[in-house]
């Protein structure tokens, strides 16, 4: 460095280029919006610390100025003082506000003096640079100045290598740049968090539901899990609550991080006056964040369920915490390598969490949202890793913004997307795979119902055929032949409560399959008349049975399933048998109008309440007055509902009847008479 | 006298096994009864039967349907009658039966007569047999 006494001589030398340092003219105020004013400033190097503001002033003339002719400089390498002068010219007939801020500078200390000594202020902590925390390096210097010039000094003092970076704010200017930017980054984290929280706990809330009801599980897992050449039964609930803590960790962690950024900008002003603070219990929210994150995820690395790609999601959350760690502690000179390396690190998790996601994964929301989410914070991480190692100064660039609204615009498509998707795709989704769920589950009841019908079943036939053996031997005694007669009844009234109750299961799960061909009703009437005989011969009822058999046999041609249509129409009949008083009259009989066929078969039975007309068709109903009698289980008039709707046919109704509406069948008041009208589609 | 009818008797449950072997047995029938299908596929394959009283729902691995099959696939077997028998009869049983080749298929809408049934249909079979000799 040179001598003091050499100075003058220097500064005789570079007389022409110091006075072509010129002023900063200040007015308009509206001009000053961040400008650097490295061009104007002078400085010179104070390596013994000797000098002080009175020494400056009183020897500006002697003291050697360099002008620095850049917006902003690099100085350093000594352990030493430098003094910086500007002069502002404010041409302005009335007082301007300005701040003079020294942005990023890596200085232990600075002092700001004006040349009348108005002002003097001091910034930086007491500690120095290298041991402090990392953010607090950005002081700002209010000043009043009449109109006229006034020449500014600062002295800064370093213990490594620093850039010179002083920038001159209108008031207004500077306000805007704080609220502004506050504002800004803080509505920006903020609407990001709640947006961020709010997807997450929309993903999270069919999650939750598959704990709160097992039937979704298998349609879940096939919708979050749909991992290639794995199929949806292989998942236990072990998985889902797995997947459920990914959800949660990465909730967290997001949470953590996004509600710690809108805190920083939305108390700039608190940060700007204790510096450090919000830094800290930012750092100090995501460590404690992430310190839950890990102990989580340890506890599901013990578990070892997790697939390889799940296990670098956990370890992760192992890794990070060190990395903030690190960033807090570590002193400041070296974090020109902590904070692009942390980029890159973020930039590299990043890129192989999205890579495993697309790998191992063929179509989830959850996914989808990830990816947009993770492309966000990719950008900011490069922006990060850009700014981080001073390739190009971005702030307030339109890189920055543009890179930040790339990420918000694809942040915002993921989630319109992803509403989309949810509201739309996945709840058809999930509907399919509940009504496959339900499908199986009412399979499986059918298979069950069938199973026991067919147990039940196969006995009582058993037992059937043993009783038919015992009354043909001839050497039975006759009392025992009749009880061998009572086993048999018993033993087929069983049997055909059984067939019956598996009949209606099957129609119910649409298992009937019903195959329909060409058959003439009237031998149709004949087969259910036959296997109604020996019922009817019952002295309970021993009624009179009528079929008028139409002339014209040809026009009772159906198509139908005849094994079925004999089925209801034999039920049809035993009903009117078996809910008329003993010695009764039924009439049977047909008609075709147009191209319906008309079965008709009227009792003179009590007759039926319009209460139990409804509700006669229902499974297990048995009409009030059925008390006195022994007659089933209500299962068969359920069963011809289902058949004649099978064909396309209705049935109806009428109870009581008028009294000369069928003569043979002489109704009166104990006799009032029902008819139960079938209509079928004629089959020519 | 003419030559006694060969019946096969295929039903799992030993009662109704019984049951149908005796009356048949009674009615002049040389009858062979067995209790699952690996016994039946045995016996169709060393022995021939004019008729085969089959139950379609069998427990054991080869269900009745399967022996139907193996009967009609076989040059031996071809001819026989196989009445298909089952305590419940489920439509498309019977279509499917049909469909691969069963001759009768005993119907339990009767409630109580299905032996009757059984035995009329044999008594059928063996009319036809005899008619045709």
């Amino acid at each position: 460095m040179p001598k003091r006494s050499n100075l003058f001589i220097f500064f005789l030398l570079f007389f022409p280029s110091f006075s072509s340092a010129g002023e900063y003219t200040i007015y308009p105020d509206s001009r000053l919006t961040g400008n650097f004013i490295g061009e104007y400033i002078s400085y010179f190097e104070d390596a013994k610390g000797s000098y002080d503001i009175d020494d400056v002033i009183a020897d500006d003339k002697t003291v050697h100025w360099i002008n620095a002719e850049k917006p902003y400089f690099s100085l350093g390498f000594t352990e030493s003082v430098y003094w910086f002068k500007v002069a502002i010219d404010n041409t302005a007939p009335v007082p301007a506000s300005f701040y003079i801020e020294y942005a990023y500078g890596a200085i232990d200390e600075v002092y700001f003096y004006s040349s009348d000594k108005t002002y003097s202020f001091m910034a930086g902590d007491k500690l120095p640079f290298k041991d402090r925390q990392i953010d607090n390096h950005t002081p700002a210097f209010w000043v009043q100045q009449n109109p006229g010039k006034q020449t500014y000094y600062f002295k800064v003092r370093t213990s490594g290598q620093f850039r010179v970076k002083f920038r001159l704010y209108g008031l207004n200017a500077f306000h805007k740049k704080m609220t502004g930017e506050a504002l800004l980054y803080g509505m920006f984290f903020a609407t990001f968090f709640i947006i961020s929280f709010i997807n997450y706990y929309l993903s999270l809330l069919p999650a939750i539901s598959v704990l709160k009801q097992k039937l979704y599980l298998t349609g879940l897992l096939k919708s979050y899990f749909s991992l290639k050449g794995q199929n949806e039964q292989k998942y236990s609930e072990r998985d889902v609550f797995l997947f459920l803590s990914f959800l949660s960790l990465t909730t967290i962690y997001n949470t953590a991080y996004y509600t710690g950024f809108a805190f920083q900008y939305l108390f700039q002003y608190i940060h700007f006056l204790f510096p450090g603070l919000v830094n800290y219990l930012f750092n100090i929210n995501g460590i404690l964040a992430l310190l839950c994150c890990n102990i989580i995820a340890r506890n599901f690395l013990i578990l070892k369920k997790a697939k390889p790609f799940q296990l670098f999601l956990l370890w992760q959350y192992r890794i990070l915490p060190v990395f903030f760690l690190i960033a807090i502690f570590v002193p400041y000179h070296w974090s020109g390598i902590i904070v692009p390396s942390f980029a890159v690190i973020n930039i590299m998790i990043g890129l192989m969490w999205v890579i495993c996601i697309l790998l191992f994964s063929q179509s989830s929301t959850i996914i989808k949202i990830s990816i947009g989410v993770l492309t966000f914070l990719f950008f900011g991480n490069v922006l990060e890793l850009i700014s981080g190692i001073g390739i190009i100064n971005i702030t307030n660039g339109w890189i920055e913004w543009g890179l930040r609204s790339m990420g918000i615009g694809l942040l915002f498509a993921g989630i319109l997307y992803n509403a989309f998707y949810r509201f739309y795709v996945d709840r058809e989704k999930q509907e399919a795979c509940y009504l496959h769920l339900l499908r199986q589950s009412q399979k499986a009841e059918t298979e069950i119902n069938n199973k026991i019908a067919h147990e039940f079943l196969t006995p009582v036939t058993a037992i059937v055929m043993g009783s038919n053996r015992l009354m043909k031997s001839v050497d039975l005694p006759d009392r025992l032949q009749k009880t061998a007669q009572l086993i048999k009844d018993q033993a087929i009234q069983l049997k055909s409560l059984t067939q019956n109750y598996l009949r209606v299961v099957r129609f119910d799960k649409n298992q009937e399959e019903f195959i329909f061909k060409p058959c003439n009703l009237i031998d149709i009437i004949e087969n259910a008349l036959q296997m109604l005989q020996s019922f009817n011969n019952d002295p309970e009822y021993m009624h009179e049975i009528e079929f008028q058999k139409p002339a014209d046999a040809s026009s009772y041609h159906i198509n139908a399933d005849e094994e079925n249509m004999i089925i209801a129409i034999k039920n049809i009949i035993q009903n009117a048998i078996k809910y008329t008083q003993k010695g009764g009259k039924i009439l049977i009989s047909l008609g075709r109008k147009k191209k319906k066929v008309y079965i008709y078969v009227a009792d003179n039975g009590n007759g039926i309440s319009d209460k139990n007309k409804q509700d006669i068709f229902f499974p297990f109903f048995q009409a009030d007055y059925q008390k006195d009698f022994d007659k089933g289980i209500g299962l068969g008039l359920t069963i011809v509902n289902r058949i004649i709707h099978k064909h396309n046919g209705e049935i109806k109704i009428i109870s009581p009847l008028e009294p000369d509406a069928f003569p043979g069948l002489n109704l009166n008041d104990t006799r009032k008479g029902s008819l139960f009208e079938i209509c079928i589609p004629a089959g020519d | 006298m003419k030559e006694k009818i060969r019946v096969l008797i295929i039903e799992d449950n030993e009662a109704i096994n019984q049951f149908i072997k005796e009356d048949l047995a009674e009615n002049g029938y040389h009858v062979d009864s067995v209790y699952n299908g690996e016994d039946a596929i045995q016996k169709i394959e060393n022995e021939t039967y004019e008729i085969a009283i089959l139950d379609i729902r069998l427990k054991s691995d080869i269900s009745g349907i399967d022996i139907l099959k193996k009967i009609k696939s076989k040059k031996a077997s071809r001819k026989t009658y196989v009445i298909m028998h089952t305590v419940f009869g489920a439509p498309e049983d019977m279509e499917r039966a049909r469909r691969l080749g069963a001759d009768a298929y005993v119907a339990k809408l009767s409630g109580g007569e299905e032996d009757n049934l059984l035995l009329r249909e044999a008594d059928n079979i063996r009319k036809k047999i005899h008619g045709l000799s």
